[in-house]
């Protein structure tokens, strides 16, 4: 339970069957709960202008009236205006129905699941300032209260629940793999390497992504090989070694703190200074910006994504970089969760520029840059595939116009993606994880 | 880059605000013999035909002190002072000046100021919007 | 009955008070609705948020405004004439005046002549682009429409008013009457962005401008 609050008792109903009434009750409080004097502000500010329009990646891929997220705004708009008007949600012949059976929450459910990735992108381009991602969230969190989410966000959510990571992997899993990670790269850091675990009051405590410990050992690999060859006072722990936190898109500011709070937790047990997230984009965003959100406080530590750790080891000559190890014209590509709502713009660049002489920008680039479309939970979805890819045409035609042979990101879902737009766009590109680059190019 | 051209846009329109401020300040000059650009020009309305015979008329019972007024020397208040009526730009100017109003408010205040009574007693009554008096 | 004393007098007072009382409510009941000690934002940042309520309306400040440079030209102007001329027009003034005895400067007639000229092209301008423009269309409600058609014609019927254009009297009723709709329906439409601007421009400033350092200007 997050601190300072009563009993949220806005889980997602597990599967029985409420009354009318009872979803509604449900609605109402978290209405009361998640919608804020921001949120009615952006909600009445709308001036239909359509400046939103060519700032969506879903739109500028495919041109249809659904994918403006003026539009999408509007939807949430229609159900508030039924469901929690002052006036006639009281009346009795005005009464609003049963939500189970009304067909305003399945558009919802399209508008905020499937056809929006949070991205944010479209307030950067409102006049009025509205954040559209923002008021997505508050329709997830309705339809979270009604049970209706992605398959994708409703079982990893679970096992982190019951685990503490999202793929189920047990402490002894994670020893093991560790343990066999400093061995093979005992060849590379010399005899005797050891990857520190539950090391106390060091300066970093790291926490890896679970993708890594089960299928990309290797890439887990080079983000070590990277904090050794700094020299960083670093530590893996076994208290939490999860960056990913599909809990936020599911809706649910609660599943998001418990857990989110496991790793603030390891690291107030370990005493470490500051926390380093493997390349993870909104569990970078959920930890650092929204997490002092939903718990009000601000926290006197810092969070890092291993990207500015990167660069300050590169301005502080702590790493060396050989230029020019990888070929052809690389290009970056920047998580919206890192990026636009993380605030980490320059630093990958001048990781990028000590890696390669030749490095292009994307056209807008930076804070700018459209959404790959892999975020927002529709990665972990395996029905949402055709709508990604559909939605991916953007990226595809930005990525084409560069001419790069190399895509550089820093995070899995939007590597994911793009691996997946360059096969259906027959684009001719190789994507790499930005540790994967700065590992490689080490001297 | 975007830092100067912010700060230029800001002064730009700092600059366009005072110039706006003394393009009014210019309005309300005179423009008699002073040719001024036209986005600058006050356009005096046209003077109202003024019927005093109908007006002499409808006051017939010795109403001349509805309109007419002095300044009495000893008594220091206003009054009607018979054989001096004077017409209204004698000592209302253009601009208000010794406490006494400007020729537009006092116009205003004397004609339409009486019509807008009569109309709310029901009476048959001379004009109360702008065009009807100044009208081309 | 003197329609125009009624439209002047009465009904005047009736639309200035739905219209201040209307937008009152309107703000606090966001206000009301939307205190939640939960929700806190701790990130916060006043100077940034003041800063993209201000750029907001410099004319190339922003990206969106450089990515649509004759839009951005067309709507500042708009702005300023829907602005200074029902404020400062002199004949507006005279009949606060009349009513209330307050007076303040105002600007030549001429400037209201052009920038009304300007106001009614620009309302040309803003309905070709809703119908002609696919993303304005698709985003567009009825009530976009509406709005438009009151500011054309009360700009218009004030225009063709001021310079005695065709009967005075009844031209002279229907641009208040135009006008009185118009200020009737701020508080319960789209208009409404007029208060809200600051506020939700404000809010997006200080989330993506502090902590975040990721802005637009």
């Amino acid at each position: 339970m997050i601190p300072g609050t009563e009993a949220d008792n806005t889980s997602a109903p597990d599967g029985n069957e409420l009354s009318a009434a009872q979803y509604i009750e449900r609605l109402r409080r978290i209405f009361d709960r998640y919608t804020s004097t921001r949120f009615f502000a952006m909600l009445n500010a709308c001036i239909n202008c359509g400046a939103c329009a060519d700032a969506c990646h879903y739109y500028c891929s495919e041109k249809d009236p659904d994918h403006i997220p003026a539009n999408r705004a509007k939807q949430l708009d229609h159900i508030i205006a039924e469901y929690f008007h002052p006036l006639k949600s009281k009346l009795g012949f005005l009464k609003p129905g049963d939500p189970m059976a009304n067909p305003k929450f399945e558009k919802l459910y399209q508008a905020a699941f499937e056809n929006c990735t949070l991205c944010g992108n479209c307030a950067l381009n409102c006049p009025m300032g509205i954040n559209t991602g923002e008021i997505m969230y508050v329709a997830r969190a309705l339809l979270f209260g009604l049970g209706k989410l992605p398959s994708g966000l409703v079982d990893p959510v679970n096992t982190t629940l019951e685990t503490g990571n999202y793929l189920g992997l047990s402490d002894e899993d994670f020893i093991d793999t560790v343990e066999w990670l400093a061995e093979e790269m005992e060849e590379d850091m010399g005899e005797g390497f050891a990857i520190p675990i539950d090391k106390e009051n060091p300066e970093v405590l790291y926490i890896p992504h679970p993708l890594t410990l089960r299928d990309l050992p290797f890439l887990l690999m080079d983000e070590l090989k990277i904090l050794a060859a700094a020299g960083e006072n670093y530590t893996l722990s076994t208290h939490d070694f999860d960056t990913v936190n599909y809990a936020f898109y599911q809706g649910s500011k609660e599943n998001a703190y418990t857990i989110a709070h496991s790793t603030l937790k390891a690291r107030e047990i370990l005493n470490a200074k500051c926390l380093a997230l493997a390349p993870c984009g909104h569990g970078y965003r959920v930890l650092n910006h929204e997490m002092e959100k939903i718990m009000g406080t601000r926290f006197d530590f810092k969070i890092y994504t291993l990207v500015e750790l990167i660069d300050r080891y590169i301005k502080d000559k702590r790493l060396v970089l050989e230029k020019d190890r990888f070929e052809g014209p690389i290009t970056y590509h920047d998580p919206c969760n890192i990026g636009r709502r993380g605030g980490v713009i320059e630093e990958p660049r001048n990781v990028m520029r000590a890696l390669t002489t030749d490095f292009v920008e994307m056209t807008p680039s930076g804070v700018h840059n459209y959404c790959c479309g892999g975020g927002g939970g529709l990665a972990s979805t395996g029905s949402l595939g055709g709508i990604r890819q559909r939605m991916g045409k953007i990226k595809a035609d930005q990525i084409r116009a560069t001419g790069a042979k190399i895509v550089v990101t820093g995070c899995f879902n939007c590597k994911n993606q793009i691996r997946d737009i360059g096969k259906n766009y027959e684009l001719d590109i190789e994507v790499k994880s930005i540790v994967e680059v700065v590992a490689g190019s080490i001297i | 880059m975007k830092k100067a051209m912010n700060r230029a846009t800001i002064y730009l329109i700092c600059l366009l605000w005072g110039l706006g401020w003394q393009a009014v300040s210019f309005a309300e000059k005179e423009t008699a013999g002073n040719p001024v650009p036209y986005i600058l020009a006050d356009k005096a309305r046209p003077s109202p035909a003024f019927d005093h015979t109908r007006h002499e008329e409808a006051f017939d019972d010795g109403g001349c002190a509805r309109c007419h007024h002095a300044m009495d020397a000893e008594t220091g208040q206003l009054a009607y002072i018979e054989d001096e009526e004077a017409a209204c730009n004698e000592c209302h100017a253009a601009q208000a000046a010794d406490g006494i109003p400007g020729l537009r408010e006092a116009a205003h205040e004397s004609c339409t100021g009486c019509h807008r009574q009569m109309i709310k007693a029901g009476n048959q009554t001379g004009p109360t919007t702008c065009g009807q008096c100044h009208g081309k | 009955m003197d329609y125009y004393e009624f439209v002047r007098g009465p009904l005047a007072y009736l639309a200035f008070s739905v219209f201040i009382l209307g937008l009152c409510f309107r703000l606090l009941r966001f206000y009301w609705k939307g205190t939640n000690p939960k929700m806190l934002y701790p990130g916060r940042s006043l100077t940034n948020g003041i800063k993209a309520v201000f750029l907001g309306v410099v004319p190339f400040a922003t990206r969106y405004m450089r990515k649509r440079p004759l839009f951005t030209l067309i709507t500042v102007f708009f702005h300023l004439g829907v602005l200074l001329v029902p404020l400062f027009l002199l004949a507006h003034i005279i009949l606060w005046f009349e009513s209330y005895g307050v007076f303040w400067r105002h600007i030549p007639d001429g400037l209201a002549d052009v920038l009304t000229l300007f106001v009614l092209f620009a309302c040309v301008f803003f309905l070709i682009r809703r119908v002609t423009v696919p993303e304005v269309r698709q985003v567009s409600q009825p009530s976009d429409y509406v709005i438009l058609g009151v500011i054309f014609s009360s700009f218009l019927t004030g225009f063709l008013a001021f310079h005695q254009v065709g009967p005075y009297r009844p031209m002279l009723i229907a641009h208040i009457l135009c006008g009185e709709v118009l200020i009737v329906m701020f508080p319960f439409s789209r208009l409404f962005h007029m208060v809200v601007y600051p506020f939700s421009r404000y809010y997006m400033g200080e989330d993506f401008g502090g902590p975040l350092k990721t802005r637009d200007w």
